[in-house]
């Protein structure tokens, strides 16, 4: 049975939402329609000669390896670093929730990386990573390991994604933790009595009534590396090297920003944002189905 | 006191009136920071002393795309700067954009009777259309040779090497001295393309490297002298002699600096950041060039240069006419050569430097200005390159060119999906400037 509150014929319900419409309207609805027909035009920057292109600008990027390769960059970087941070961020709860001796020390140790800027969070783990200068680069390069990120892709993307998940785990550190205080501690014990063991009871009952922080913080993770780690990429690999590190949002910046090419760029924003809105839909349609509300 | 007080407020309303009559404001961007924007602003300031009824509004606003995208977004807003400073391969957007006025026309109608011979030759050309020089260039730089004479020292390397084969002789003496890497580069691109094919007169685009059309394809994947300096750059990069660091000049100033690398290939102006680390002694000569090159020819710069945007009104423009005059002037360019390291734009700096003797203590500041000047009149392959969208090409050259030294594609493979991916993008610039 769905309840129903019946507003008759008052403007007053409008009027509230009236400010967040027009933030809506002002800062979604309008850029994104700028976007939608600057996706379909040529045009010089300075906005004197603007050709009507249809959808070639789309056709060029779907044809083109290069964005392919950004895609399967992205995609990669999201679920990779999404995964480490969700699993850390849920184990590092874990144990804090248990701590027994400096407990709130811990927590606050641990939610100190949220309060980072990105930009300096991809700066400090490029200084660690460093293979002339860095602590953990130096001792790579010393057990034998030819470590280069500047040169080598895959040392470059292992080295964003790093970032950006311990950029993004005490956020989810801090959704865990209040997540399991909310437990009740009779579960715990009553499964305890019947001789669960702290890893069974973690999966078989943490875990199932945590589904709604973790789906919760997987959406959340998504649409973060999808693209507030703009910062990262732009402080610590600018896109390379060759194009391991270009994920979507970056390019966009790149083509547009720095290139000059608003057609092609608006085109990937647009595209962009049907991928996310797809992500989402599909996560809310399949993954939400395990979910449970209790 | 009151007798003060009235005379007070009858200057300043004299001062008003004077400043409401003739007064002429704009704004000057520019992506100088640190000393060298402390140069520029010394130089806007004594302007400004020296000309009370004009008033220069510099402005730092980052790098240069921060510049150009800021100037952009002002000039659609119709609030655009009345002077910024572009950077050098990015000319072609703005001399196609039909938003500039060209110094050609803007300096006589103001009356300043400039000498366009007296400037730097393949700076002027870079940014000239047929009319004339559409930007006055300012801060112009070009690659050079800087070599740790501590490290020649050591590695027993008596005469500087000219050629592309005694670098490499050099190189691995260096290493076998015990340095880890003998030779890098910055801007690899501007260094091993653009600076390598001009003084080598090859052809990397069609129309003169897009100097006489912006309809280009490029070529360079079909130049052998090209396509074999990169192989054996590859070799270098295997045998582990020359160090990639990147796509800008950061890394390679830094080891250049903290003495892993003996020699560097690098901007002209990155002498200030060399002179302020280095714990060694170091010198610069010119970029090397191939055995056998009879005349090699001048190199290209890079750098950034001035556009003034269309917008503002006469008195204005009659400003800005007025300041760059005073930028182009002997001392201002002295000063600003001196303290910045780019080089003079103007030949008349140049020799009042020389014959102040300046030259004599800092030699490797004259290496530049000599090698941009050399060989004479360029003729069509070497007065500069000219592409449209020139950072995503460089950036596709970058990547293609990583993927090559990362061993995951042959040279000539990397080359040919290099121009190919290039010549879309040039197909696309063509398209928006609706050519």
């Amino acid at each position: 049975m769905k309840k129903r509150a019946l507003f008759h014929g008052s403007p007053l319900p409008y009027l509230l939402v009236l400010p967040q419409l027009i933030i809506l309207m002002v800062f979604f609805f309008w850029p994104a329609g700028q976007a939608l027909f600057q996706s379909m035009t040529i045009s010089d920057p300075f906005g004197f000669r603007v050709i009507f292109v249809g959808l070639d600008n789309f056709r060029a990027l779907l044809s083109s390896s290069e964005y392919w390769s950004s895609v399967r960059v992205t995609l990669f970087f999201t679920v990779t670093a999404t995964c480490l941070s969700l699993v850390s961020g849920f184990f590092m709860a874990v144990f804090a929730d248990r701590a027994i001796r400096a407990r709130r020390t811990f927590k606050l140790l641990l939610i100190w990386p949220y309060a980072i800027a990105p930009a300096v969070a991809g700066i400090l783990w490029l200084f660690l990573f460093h293979p002339i200068f860095g602590s953990i680069g130096l001792f790579l390069k010393a057990i034998g390991v030819p470590w280069n990120p500047s040169l080598i892709g895959n040392h470059a993307l292992i080295v964003v994604i790093l970032a950006a998940a311990w950029k993004q785990f005490s956020y989810n550190f801090v959704f865990f933790l209040a997540g399991l205080q909310a437990i009740p501690k009779s579960l715990i014990e009553a499964a305890a009595i019947d001789g669960a063991g702290p890893a069974t009871r973690v999966m078989k009952i943490v875990l199932p009534l945590l589904s709604p922080t973790t789906f919760f913080l997987m959406v959340m993770n998504f649409v973060f590396m999808f693209f507030e780690t703009f910062g990262i990429i732009h402080a610590v690999t600018q896109g390379g090297p060759g194009n391991a590190t270009n994920i979507l949002v970056y390019k966009v910046y790149r083509d547009g920003f720095i290139g000059q090419d608003l057609g092609s760029s608006s085109a990937q924003s647009v595209l962009l944002m049907i991928m996310v809105m797809a992500l989402t839909v599909i996560q809310f349609r399949y993954v939400e189905r395990k979910v449970v509300y209790a | 006191m009151s007798m003060k007080f009235m005379i007070g407020a009858f200057a300043m309303s004299a001062g008003l009136c004077v400043n409401a009559a003739y007064a002429a404001e704009f704004e000057f961007w520019h992506p100088f920071g640190g000393h060298n924007g402390e140069v520029v602003q010394e130089l806007v300031d004594r302007f400004n002393a020296d000309h009370p009824d004009i008033t220069v509004n510099a402005a730092f606003k980052g790098g240069y795309s921060e510049v150009m995208n800021g100037a952009i977004a002002a000039f659609r807003a119709g609030k655009a700067p009345g002077l910024m400073v572009t950077l050098a391969r990015n000319a072609p957007t703005m001399l196609t954009s039909g938003a500039v006025v060209p110094v050609h026309k803007l300096m006589p109608e103001a009356g300043y009777d400039v000498d366009w011979n007296n400037f730097i030759r393949p700076a002027l050309a870079l940014f000239s259309d047929e009319e004339g020089p559409v930007s006055l260039p300012f801060n112009s730089s070009t690659p050079i040779l800087w070599y740790n004479v501590d490290a020649f020292a050591k590695a027993g390397i008596e005469a500087v090497p000219e050629t592309w084969d005694e670098i490499e002789e050099a190189a691995r003496m260096i290493r076998a001295a015990g340095y880890e890497c003998g030779l890098t580069s910055g801007w690899p691109h501007w260094v091993h393309l653009d600076s390598y094919s001009q003084i080598h007169r090859i052809e990397v685009a069609t129309n003169n490297n897009g100097m006489d059309g912006w309809d280009t394809e490029f070529t360079f994947d079909k130049q052998p002298g090209y396509v074999n300096h990169i192989k054996r750059l590859k070799s270098w990069v295997d045998e582990g002699i020359y160090t990639y660091t990147g796509r800008t000049g950061q890394a390679a100033g830094a080891a250049f600096i903290s003495e892993k690398c003996g020699m560097i290939l690098e901007s002209s102006a990155s002498y200030g950041a060399i002179k302020s680390g280095a714990t060694f002694e170091f010198a610069a000569a010119y970029m090397p060039y191939e055995k056998g090159t009879e005349d090699p020819a001048n190199s290209v710069i890079g750098g950034g240069t001035l556009f003034v945007l269309d917008g503002q009104d006469d008195e204005t423009n009659k400003a800005i006419a007025t300041f760059l005059d005073y930028l182009t002037q002997v001392p201002q360019q002295l000063y600003w050569h001196k303290e910045t390291g780019y080089v003079p734009s103007s030949l008349k700096a140049y020799e009042a430097a020389k014959a102040e003797g300046y030259y004599d203590e800092n030699p490797h500041q004259e290496v530049a200005i000599l090698q941009l000047n050399r060989g004479g009149d360029p003729g069509p392959l070497n007065r500069g390159l000219r592409f449209g969208y020139a950072s995503q090409i460089y950036d596709v050259m970058s990547e293609e060119l990583e993927r090559v030294w990362a061993g995951d594609k042959e040279v000539d493979a990397a080359l040919a999906d290099s121009v190919e991916r290039s010549n879309a993008i040039i197909e696309r610039f063509v398209r928006s400037i609706g050519q």
